[in-house]
């Protein structure tokens, strides 16, 4: 097997990715090679020492492997970051909740986002977002961007529900269980604004974002939403953005040069596992006790995503840590539990997948 | 006499960013320059050049673009950036530090052999 066919053996990176690299390397086995041969060389004699000169295919491939793939655990650290300082906040409301409101805490209606755990979830937001938005503007794509956007992004819409159920809330008004359909047409529309940013070249897809974008917007605006289940009415807020958020994780980081699909899984898993967690549920201390595994799981999945040194492994990560969280919640699991883990495999797993195959294939440059 | 490895890997990354400020080039090249540049005392292996010139890219310290040469032939190019250039010197000075002292401790050392 000559060192090209091995290099591209050995390298378990996306698709794409590997198909660069193996054409660097390509090139420059062709140069070198040529070089001999003008040389005077003979042809099979030049390939022969062209691959000496390459070095051992296994070390080149494992150390290229390790510098695509793995993170040092200073980049794992930060990967992990927001996802454990969103648990942290998500945890804690609880305590918070009862020094803030004293003995009428248990008996009141509590939702997630009160007083300091919106301020801090608010905070953290702008944190993460600005983070990342800085990586953005400076066309870079470390791991850590991933779990940084889709945290500081999703928070920041989250404050937005929470300060309008708060504010409701507080004036004795009832609340419509998932969210108000003014925040959830809101956060559409910007979602939708910076997947047509992102997509902004290519005319068909600006306009099936946009088009998205308006109608998922009006069948929020329509749609009663009181009429709906708790669970039901979060799937039908989950769908409704779906579409947009996986444009921005595919135009972000998969067909970037500098990132890749697993990244975009990345962003997918971190941008929707907390979503089981979203549910407006009185406060009690079982359920506090019950999304405590689910969140170490999010948070151990991420760390192991970023050590893990194949794109295989990540993949399979992220597929085993949705797996987990499904489980990890297993005895206040509901059927919407079991659709959103479905629905998370096909998100995180599937689709980014499917695009790195297509997309590969429609860039025959990319193709060895 | 070659460079041991050990210290040509140490420092590969200021070797590899010194040689892209000058202008943008790709794998094949830098090789060349190195060797040419320190006379074959910095003869780093094609091998070990990849992980570093991909590694170096991946902390934004150079950008690679591919181009087409004459035959029709593509080729990845680097050329440094402008947080690269900030390391660049930053480590230039570091060295000039080093070399600066262990100069002075090697002068005051009597002549082996």
């Amino acid at each position: 097997m000559d060192f090209l066919s091995e290099v591209e053996k050995k390298l378990d990176l996306p698709p794409g990715e590997k198909a660069q690299v193996v054409r660097e390397l390509k090139s420059h086995y062709e140069e070198l090679k040529g070089e001999l041969v003008a040389a005077g060389m003979d042809a099979n004699l030049a390939a022969q020492e062209a691959s000496r000169k390459l070095g051992d295919a296994a070390d080149v491939s494992s150390r290229l492997q390790a510098v695509h793939c793995r993170a040092t655990w200073k980049t794992a650290l930060l990967t992990v970051l927001p996802l454990a300082a969103m648990m942290i906040v998500h945890i804690s409301r609880f305590p918070l909740m009862q020094m803030l409101l004293g003995p009428h805490a248990d008996k009141s209606v509590v939702y997630p986002y009160q007083m300091s755990a919106l301020i801090a979830t608010a905070l953290f937001g702008v944190i993460f977002l600005a983070g990342s938005i800085r990586e953005l503007l400076r066309n870079r794509r470390p791991m850590w961007l991933a779990t940084w956007l889709a945290v500081g992004f999703r928070e920041l819409g989250r404050s937005v529900y929470g300060l309008q159920e708060l504010t409701t809330w507080m004036k004795g008004q009832h609340i419509a269980h998932a969210g108000i359909p003014s925040s959830t047409v809101l956060w559409l529309l910007a979602t939708g604004l910076i997947a047509m940013i992102i997509f902004r070249r290519s005319t068909k897809w600006s306009l099936v974002l946009g088009g998205w974008t308006v109608l998922a917007g009006v069948v929020c605006i329509l749609v009663p939403w009181e009429s709906f289940a708790v669970g039901w009415s979060i799937a039908f807020s989950v769908v409704a953005d779906t579409p947009l958020v996986m444009a921005i994780a595919l135009g972000l980081f998969a067909r970037h040069p500098y990132g890749n699909t697993a990244q975009a899984s990345l962003f997918l898993f971190a941008f929707t596992a907390g979503t089981s967690m979203v549910s407006m549920r009185s406060v009690e201390w079982y359920v506090v006790a019950a999304d405590v595994l689910p969140t170490i799981v999010i948070v151990a999945t991420v760390l192991a995503y970023a050590r893990s040194s194949t794109w295989r492994q990540k993949i399979l990560i992220l597929a085993g840590g949705i797996v987990g969280m499904y489980f990890a919640h297993f005895p206040f699991s509901s059927v919407y539990d079991t659709l959103h883990t479905v629905f998370m495999l096909l998100l995180v797993i599937l689709v980014p997948m499917l695009f790195e195959r297509r997309w590969s294939e429609r860039r025959p440059e990319l193709v060895r | 006499m070659p460079a041991p490895t050990e210290l040509v890997k140490g420092n590969a990354a200021v070797l590899i960013l010194s040689v892209v400020a000058r202008e943008p080039m790709h794998g094949y090249r830098i090789v060349k320059e190195l060797d040419q540049l320190s006379e074959g005392y910095f003869a780093m292996g094609e091998g070990t050049l990849y992980p570093h010139l991909h590694q170096l890219e991946k902390d934004g310290l150079i950008e690679g673009y591919w181009e087409t040469v004459s035959g029709g032939r593509d080729r990845k190019c680097y050329r440094i950036t402008e947080r690269g250039k900030r390391e660049l010197a930053r480590r230039q000075e570091e060295l000039r530090e080093f070399q600066k002292n262990v100069n002075r401790v090697l002068s005051v050392a009597p002549e082996a052999g």
